[in-house]
């Protein structure tokens, strides 16, 4: 087996290296309530990746089971190559964790909280730590107590990023940072990416997964339902039809099409004697639905795509 | 009133285990009553324990009326009660406000169309019902331990001395809340139960020193002491219950003064300072204690090993310059049969008097410390902040060993320099003491409190969340089963379970080896299996 040692000396500009996460039929219960099960993922080195479900989905579980933070019920996890469990200390030295709700010592200031978090870890180049604080616009000579929230999570940033990680384990970063540091952020996750290292991290804001992220996956009630692209979500999404006829409108017929659902008639028979019909056509079923409104007199054709936050709502309901 | 049965609601499972554990206790009181006065020689053993009762006075007050049961009952357990009431209305008053703020509860409950003053009266108003649950908990019980053993008990003189002990407990939950205005928890905490320490000990030890009585004044156990419903020779004294009613009145103001008039998540003061115009200095790494675990773990550990250090120095001193003025009257008791039967010394040597005077109640002090030395550790993981530097390249074993060895420095520190503080003393007061004797009952201190940090970290590895109330109850019921387990007549193997009484009484036999190696070797396997348990399972979230 690879040690990490080995794999780091790969060429850390492919992305196809390698897995820098892979988990096979994934479970952790939790008595009554629901933990994760059966979850098969692959995380690709030098991708960011991000992990998206409701509240209570089981994003958090699989996240502390890649840091050994919690065990499996069942299955394996490789992070690095190497073995989650029996590997754990080995694979935390490459390792950047920010947890979504994390505590530090209260009257510690944000320096010194980077410096013991620094020399557990071996060691810091301390001009990045620096480097980080600027650019985040923390100041680092306050007690952590007297942080806000959004800066608190700018210390964990930091601490997550200060050791130049090979991979970054994130859940919810952007929770609490203004939408300035936010960006900011954002321009970190893309250095990093550059510079070879893997980003796994969860997020409800779907704008930033669409910004940043190479690949998604969807988890819902502790499985997986979607894993892909960002572009091929996207491209299997649905369409958004307006359609208004001059008169008479072929509702049953299209009621009858596959593929089609949503279907409401917004007016019918108005004062111009027009019919406007709304629904939710998948992709498959569109050339069938332009020809069949083709063969009336259409006034007018609207098709929006829907976001990806819509596309997304659906995998999550 | 949604806050104050919600504050009633979260008590709900320490009032139990409190109200149900002391009237457990109060039950038992019949049968040891029996057990000591209920022989054929009642007038010669009610004479014995009368003396004996004198001579501990300096820490449980006088004895009175013991040929009642009423009277056994207040000499023997209401000097007791009312502290272990208090340390519970400590620990309850400490969470109230100050707990939920660092909790981060108490924004919530603070964005709810309540004022501040509301929220602060109606959680007081929860640890008032609560204490007097408590209270009327000990008074079922003790009326049912009267009946048990066939003996007579006014119940509405015992009602009344409960009332007594739930004012005086009040007063410390209320003072604890308006620590927590000024001090975080923690320190809330400490400087409650400094002072609960020391007005203790100041009323106590002013009734034996001459010319030492107007410390007595400013400790409310003066004013709890002049009440004893259950002894007839003293009977209630309505002004001084009256007036520790009302002395909590104005620690709840002050409280309440302070809460409204500071910030949320921050501390009363009463002037504020300028903020450094250079608040952005450049910061040089280097610090030794945060090197790694062991010294950060220590860093933290210090500041609070100093205070007690600092406490329990000032009580040893104290102490030993008292000696010279209680030996006399020490002396002529030490003969005593009772004393015998009690498993008291029967020696005069000076030995034998630090033995009463010091290492009876310094014990129990060092044990409190080790129990708090567990309670920051499980603390760590139940505020979330093991979840970060378990993300770091260190082994769960490491962390564990380095925390565990920090603590092992801290009481390796608090035992020398409080035998230091002891020595220093001792010589001042011209005591001649056997060195070996008093090195040995301070390493025997290092040796069980190691033992309780053990069996703790062992507790925490398995469920931090109980761990620290788990290991009090061990060590009170430990601590029980060395004080009535004479009386009750237990078994010695069960009494050799009580870590007090192997503990022993070095200061005067010298080292107990055989039982210091059973308990280091407790140490090994309990530290052993902290670590096995603590590599297994999950962090607590």
């Amino acid at each position: 087996m690879d040690t990490v040692s080995q794999v780091s000396n790969l060429n850390r500009t492919s992305q196809s290296a390698g897995w820098a996460i892979q988990t096979q039929n994934l479970t952790k219960n939790y008595g009554q309530s629901r933990g994760v099960n059966d979850l098969n993922l692959e995380v690709r080195e030098g991708e960011v990746f991000g992990f998206l479900g409701p509240n209570g989905a089981g994003k958090t579980t699989t996240i502390r089971i890649l840091l050994n933070l919690i065990k499996p019920t069942a299955g394996r996890v490789m992070v690095l190559g190497l073995d989650s469990q029996r590997d754990s200390v080995e694979i935390r030295k490459h390792i950047g964790y920010l947890p979504g709700e994390f505590s530090l010592y209260p009257n510690l200031t944000g320096a010194k909280t980077l410096e013991y978090f620094g020399n557990l870890r071996g060691g810091v180049d301390w001009s990045r730590v620096n480097r980080l604080a600027e650019r985040l616009e923390l100041d680092l000579s306050k007690k952590f107590r007297q942080y806000s929230r959004g800066n608190k999570q700018k210390v964990g940033i930091i601490q997550a990023m200060m050791h130049r990680p090979r991979l970054l384990v994130l859940d919810e970063p952007t929770s609490g940072l203004d939408p300035l540091n936010q960006q900011e952020f954002y321009r970190l996750v893309e250095e990093v990416r550059q510079d070879g290292s893997t980003v796994f991290f969860s997020s409800h804001i779907i704008s930033e997964v669409e910004k940043i992220c190479d690949r998604v996956a969807i988890i819902r009630e502790g499985q997986l339902v979607k894993v892909g692209n960002v572009a091929e979500l996207t491209g299997l999404k649905s369409h958004h039809l307006e359609l208004i006829f001059a008169g008479a409108a072929p509702v049953e017929d299209l009621r009858q099409l596959p593929g089609i659902r949503d279907l409401s008639i917004v007016e019918e028979d108005g004062p111009d004697g027009r019919t406007v019909i709304r629904c939710v056509v998948g992709a498959e079923t569109l050339d069938k639905v332009v020809k069949l409104a083709a063969s009336y007199t259409l006034l007018n054709f609207v098709s929006r795509e829907p976001s990806l936050e819509e596309s997304f709502l659906h995998y999550y309901k | 009133m949604y806050i104050f049965r919600k504050t009633l609601l979260d008590y709900r499972r320490s009032v139990a285990i409190w109200g149900i554990g002391l009237a457990l206790l109060m039950l038992t009181v019949g049968t040891a009553y029996n057990g000591v006065i209920g022989g054929p020689d009642k007038v010669q053993q009610i004479a014995s324990l009368q003396k004996i009762a004198n001579s501990f006075a300096f820490l449980i007050g006088k004895a009175y009326d013991l040929d009642t049961f009423g009277g056994f009952v207040t000499t023997r357990y209401m000097g007791v009660v009312p502290v272990l009431l208090a340390i519970f209305a400590l620990l309850a008053g400490n969470a109230l406000i100050r707990g939920e703020e660092e909790q981060g509860s108490l924004d919530l409950l603070l964005s709810t169309p309540h004022s501040r003053a509301t929220v602060y009266l109606q959680k007081w108003a929860g640890l008032v019902v609560a204490l007097a649950a408590i209270c009327a908990l000990c008074w079922l019980g003790l009326i049912a331990g009267a009946a048990t053993g066939g003996l007579q008990l006014d119940a509405g003189a015992t009602a009344v001395a409960f009332l007594n002990t739930f004012l005086i407990s009040l007063f410390f939950g209320t003072m604890t809340m308006a620590f927590g205005q000024l001090f975080s928890r923690k320190v809330a905490a400490g400087w409650t139960s400094g002072l609960l320490a020391a007005t203790y000990f100041m009323h106590t030890s002013s009734q034996q020193l001459p010319g030492r009585e107007w410390l007595g004044f400013l400790s409310p156990f003066y004013y709890y002491n002049l009440s004893k419903p259950l002894a007839r020779s003293v009977g209630t004294d309505w002004q001084a219950m009256a007036l520790l009613a009302v002395i909590v009145l104005p620690v709840l103001a002050a409280g309440l003064m302070m809460y409204l008039n500071r910030d949320h998540n921050s501390y009363f003061r009463l002037w504020t300072t300028t903020p450094s115009k250079n608040t952005r200095a450049v910061y040089r790494p280097g610090s030794t204690w945060l090197k790694n675990n062991f010294t950060f773990s220590l860093g933290q550990t210090l500041p609070g090993m100093l205070v007690w250090t600092a406490g329990l120095s000032f009580y040893i001193i104290f102490m030993v310059l008292s000696v010279p003025s209680l030996r006399e009257s020490i002396e002529t008791l030490l003969s005593g049969e009772l004393f015998k039967n009690l498993g008291f010394l029967i020696d005069s040597s000076v030995e034998s008097l630090l033995q009463l005077l010091l290492f009876v109640s310094i014990m129990v002090l060092f044990v409190a410390y080790a129990v708090t030395l567990v309670a920051g550790w499980s603390g760590e993981e139940l505020q979330g902040r093991l979840e970060l530097v378990l993300s770091t390249p260190l082994p769960r074993w490491r962390i564990l060993l380095g925390r565990f060895l920090a603590a092992q420095v801290a009481l390796v520190l608090l035992v020398f320099l409080t035998w230091l503080s002891c020595w220093l003393a001792c010589n001042a007061a011209g005591l001649v003491v056997k060195q070996g004797n008093l090195a040995a009952a301070f390493f025997g201190l290092w040796v069980v409190c190691s033992l309780i940090v053990a069996v703790g970290f062992g507790l925490s590895a398995w469920n931090p969340g109980p761990a620290a109330g788990i290991l009090g109850g061990l060590v009170i019921v430990s601590y029980l089963l060395d004080l009535l387990g004479t009386v009750l007549r237990l078994p010695v193997w069960v009494q050799d379970l009580s870590v007090f009484r192997q503990y022993g009484k070095p200061v005067v036999t010298g080292p107990n080896w055989p039982s210091h190696m059973v308990m280091l070797l407790l140490i090994v396997v309990f530290v052993g299996l902290a670590v096995f348990r603590f590599e297994k399972r999950d962090v607590v979230k």
